[in-house]
């Protein structure tokens, strides 16, 4: 996770569930550190200034898609329907660099640790384990 | 507030155009052929501005505008609007600078076109209203 974040590559997150999963609750814990008590309009200015910065197209399906994506997190469930899972995951690992960067000093590396070790232990809490609930297993005897 | 019912609607004025009519069989559920080319595209972009004026200000909430668009595409689910897009022609209609490239004229005009029928019935326009915004659409 780290090292995709860092590099802004997904390769080192590859496809299996579990890293993509913590991808979205790490995107999800930057996009509301930073949006929550914002208009919403401010992030179609925001998601335009990341494009144009990126020397990226600015006006078309990439900015609605981004600009979607954030507003997901943020509660409105339906808006990014239809976004293909790379195009999310490519959009949500620009947007944590680019947020990460922008609201706090210090390395990357440092950076990008607490944030992923926030939505670690954010997963850990709210997601079923894989072996059932623990108020359901067994007692042992 | 708009009142109940206006007692000085003038009626008369019915849509004279294709796009018009089209505009109007689709807002009162009434079956039509759907009419093609450039001066169809324009009523139809002119009157979805109109209706979208008359339903949200420009500092309406987002939330609120994609209430509506959800309810739209809920209303008719096989037609598949594309929310996104939806959202910010009307964002555009009400002056925004938003992202709108790449939308093609087919995909503007089916959402003008819904999006238009669905705003009518959220002001439940009469059809004497609705028949004076398309008018004005095809008077410019």
């Amino acid at each position: 996770m780290l090292t995709s974040l860092r590099d802004e590559n997904r390769a080192a997150i590859g496809a299996l569930p579990a890293p993509i999963r913590l991808l979205r609750e790490v995107f999800a814990v930057a996009v509301r550190r930073c949006f929550t008590d914002r208009d919403p309009r401010e992030i179609t200015e925001y998601v335009r200034e990341l494009l144009i910065r990126r020397r990226l197209p600015f006006d078309g399906g990439h900015a609605r898609e981004a600009e979607a994506l954030i507003r997901t997190a943020l509660g409105e469930l339906e808006l990014a329907a239809g976004i293909p899972d790379d195009r999310r995951i490519a959009i949500m690992i620009v947007v944590v660099g680019d947020l990460a960067r922008a609201e706090a000093t210090g390395s990357d590396v440092t950076l990008f640790e607490g944030l992923v070790e926030h939505a670690e232990r954010r997963v850990a809490r709210f997601d079923p384990q894989p072996n059932g609930r623990p108020w359901r297993r067994k007692r042992p005897r | 507030m708009m009142a109940t019912h206006r007692a000085d609607a003038p009626g008369g004025r019915h849509p004279a155009t294709p796009g018009g009519r089209y505009l109007r069989a689709t807002a009162i559920n009434d079956r039509a052929d759907e009419p093609h080319g450039d001066a169809v595209r324009d009523v139809c972009s002119r009157a979805f501005a109109s209706v979208v004026q008359l339903r949200f200000r420009p500092d309406t909430p987002l939330l609120a505008i994609a209430c509506s668009v959800r309810a739209a595409a809920h209303r008719h689910p096989a037609l598949a609007v594309r929310v996104r897009e939806a959202e910010m022609l009307i964002r555009e209609a009400l002056g925004e600078q938003v992202p709108t490239g790449g939308i093609t004229p087919d995909q503007a005009v089916a959402v003008h076109v819904l999006l238009f029928a669905s705003l009518v019935d959220e002001l439940a326009l009469t059809d004497d209203e609705l028949d004076e915004l398309i008018a004005d659409a095809e008077a410019v």
